[in-house]
């Protein structure tokens, strides 16, 4: 009896959480510990793991909107000012920048073209892993930023699936 | 008397006529003030029941008739409020010489600011008592300031940064622009994501349609603001009844942490910008010698007499730090979270600078205007004006002519309590409030139409008025009157019957 649960429990599809906003809808796939938030500082949506090592990781979701097909050469050759920029914000916050993610894009399971690029900082003793998503979903761009601290490794796998998951079919 | 009200409004206006003339660098405010205050003081006494709440003012002028005498005071009113501002706005964009080209720079270093207002503080009477008695006043202050911030943000929903069943006490929303400015510019920095930050046209601007060369550039300000909050939010969580807090009142969460970076901002003057003595290298040493009298000047004065008057780009740079390093604390200790936030957050050089070198107003007048422009008394003034113009743009209005004098009415309601009435409809449809400077008696500034009956008596004395005369003045002015009286009374009579 318990294998049947277990296989049932194994089989059941992921349920896609919809982040809607005006005529917008995007859909990722939902876990159920994490805590979903809008409005946070002006973040439409943000979605919160369960705290681990004393804190919890984040990943935003913003439709900017803003119909454009990003060029991934362009911004490949360009990441240097994405690295400037953000050793400016870091002096600005009294963080320390340690390296760079660099750039690199690919399509996720719904077949839509994704521009990652990151940083790694130190800010307060504590080291942070952060990652932006551009993605070009159908004509929009979608935002998506993570961050998470350095140890807390496991969640970066869990940012990948959302990102892969990401969908807009609600964009038109 | 009626020809001596007419004849001290007339002064009055020439004398406003006068300073709009001679009102450079802001000289003809303090004038301008007094008179609008005085005036403002005898309407508020002999227009308005006494107590009124400003919510009930508009049914107050519907069911009751409005007497010439009042009329003329709010014209008058309503004429030198509009000079104030426009003689604020002169002097605000004569001062405003953030981008070096101002042309006449009579204001001084915006550190002038705080040294003004600490001259209302008596050397020796900052005591412990009075800075907590000035701190628990300013609880209710900077929610209000926070809520009037909230207001002027545009792009943004108002109901996400107020909370529903928030209601401010004693809270003169909408009024208060200075103050705004000042919560509106911290919650531009905290709050006023991707609103504007993914903007096409400047995308299109900055040459990215056709390429995405300039991209990162362009995606900048998203990529700090998100970084920024994502960080605060992330720390915030260490804390769990914080992070519940945060997501499950965020307005109300932003109100305390408003009123932290008010307290951070005071601490930092006190201890950093305006140090008295230092012991070690200023800025870097630590502080032995505080300005503790800033704790004595209410948050209200502090804000509107100085800190609104802070670049934006001063506050631009140290909300991130503020939200990243301190949000815990913020929200944890509120409005006293100041000295501990100083010891956590550095603030930048470039900030300290900028407020140094910054060229703000500083003038008296300004200062006191802006204090004026928050008064209780101005928001009645106001509510008035408003409630007038709105009955006579939407209600039948007549003037009645009554022994008493002349009358406003504007309902049936208050017809019925004016007793042997000969009705003047009004034949123009007022459809604003500025009326000149001599046009402020009912039959120059209105088209009366017939009457059936006149009434004889002229207005009543308006006692407030006649206070602020000299003895002597008073004297003169009663023969005068006696002497007009007649000849008033046929003038009017005329008029009407024409």
């Amino acid at each position: 009896m318990w294998k049947l649960i277990l296989i049932l429990f194994i089989s059941l599809p992921v349920h896609a959480l919809e982040l809607k906003r005006n005529n917008s809808v995007v859909t990722i796939d939902e876990l159920p510990d994490w805590t979903l938030s809008k409005d946070l500082f002006g973040i439409p949506f943000i979605y919160f793991s369960p705290e681990q090592n004393g804190q919890r990781s984040n990943i935003s979701f913003t439709d900017t909107e803003v119909e454009f097909k990003l060029n991934p050469n362009d911004l490949q050759s360009t990441q240097e000012t994405y690295q400037s920029n953000k050793r400016a914000w870091a002096t600005q916050v009294n963080a320390k920048p340690i390296s760079f993610i660099p750039f690199e894009t690919f399509k996720n399971k719904k077949g839509h073209q994704v521009h990652k690029i990151g940083f790694n900082y130190e800010h307060e003793g504590k080291r942070y892993v952060e990652s932006s998503y551009y993605i070009n979903c159908h004509k929009k761009i979608i935002f998506s930023k993570s961050l998470r601290l350095k140890e807390n490794s496991s969640h970066e796998s869990l940012f990948s699936d959302f990102i892969h998951s990401l969908d807009c079919g609600g964009v038109k | 008397m009626k020809f001596l009200i007419l004849f001290i409004l007339i002064l009055t206006a020439f004398n406003a006529f006068a300073s709009e003339k001679d009102c450079k660098d802001g000289k003809c405010l303090p004038r301008l003030l007094r008179k609008v205050r005085i005036i403002s003081e005898i309407y508020r006494a002999e227009c308005i029941p006494k107590n009124m709440k400003v919510s009930d003012i508009e049914n107050y002028h519907k069911e009751h008739p409005l007497t010439e005498q009042c009329w003329r005071y709010i014209s008058e009113i309503n004429y030198l409020d509009d000079e104030i501002t426009k003689q604020q706005a002169l002097l605000d964009a004569q001062s405003s010489c953030e981008n070096g080209d101002c042309k006449n720079p009579v204001v001084k270093p915006f550190f002038a600011n705080i040294e003004d207002l600490l001259k209302a503080v008596p050397a020796n009477t900052c005591t412990e008592k009075k800075k907590e008695r000035v701190w628990k006043k300013c609880g209710e202050d900077l929610k209000c300031i926070f809520v009037a911030g909230a207001l002027g943000i545009s792009g943004y929903s108002f109901e996400k940064l107020i909370p529903k069943d928030y209601q401010p006490k004693r809270c003169n929303l909408g009024d208060d622009s200075c103050s705004s400015k000042f919560a509106g510019a911290f919650l531009s920095s905290a709050m006023h994501f991707f609103s504007g930050v993914w903007d096409l046209t400047k995308m299109i601007g900055e040459g990215i349609a056709n390429g995405s060369k300039k991209f990162w550039h362009w995606a900048t300000r998203a990529e700090d603001h998100s970084s920024t909050s994502q960080l605060a939010l992330a720390k915030a969580s260490e804390d769990p009844g914080i992070f519940k807090q945060l997501i499950t009142d965020f307005p109300g969460t932003m109100m305390k942490i408003f009123s932290a970076f008010y307290d951070y901002i005071v601490t930092w003057f006190k201890e950093d910008v305006f140090c008295k003595k230092w012991s070690g290298k200023p800025h870097v040493g630590k502080c032995i010698r505080p300005l503790d009298d800033i704790e004595c000047v209410g948050c209200k004065t502090l804000i509107t007499g100085s800190l609104c008057s802070l670049p934006g780009t001063v506050i631009a740079e140290i909300v991130p730090a503020f939200i990243s390093g301190g949000i815990t604390a913020a929200i944890k200790h509120g409005a006293t979270a100041g000295s501990k936030l100083a010891r956590v957050i550095k603030t930048s050089n470039v900030a300290r600078t900028i407020v140094k070198s910054s060229k703000t107003i500083a003038t008296g007048a300004s200062i006191t205007s802006k204090s004026y422009r928050l008064s209780k008394l101005r928001a009645i003034t106001q509510s008035s004006i408003k409630a007038l113009k709105h009955l006579s743009a939407t209600s039948k209005t007549y003037i009645a002519s009554t022994k008493a004098g002349k009358a406003m009415v504007f309902s049936k309601k208050a017809l019925k309590s004016t007793t042997e009435i000969a009705l003047l409809p009004v034949d123009n449809a007022m459809t604003g409030f500025a009326y000149k400077a001599g046009a402020r008696s009912f039959d120059k500034a209105l088209m009366l139409g017939k009457a059936s009956n006149i009434g004889e008596q002229p207005l009543n004395v308006s006692r407030g008025l006649l206070k602020l005369l000299s003895p002597s003045m008073r004297s003169a002015h009663e023969t005068e009157k006696v002497r007009e009286k007649d000849k008033e009374k046929v003038e009017t009579k005329k008029a009407l019957k024409q």
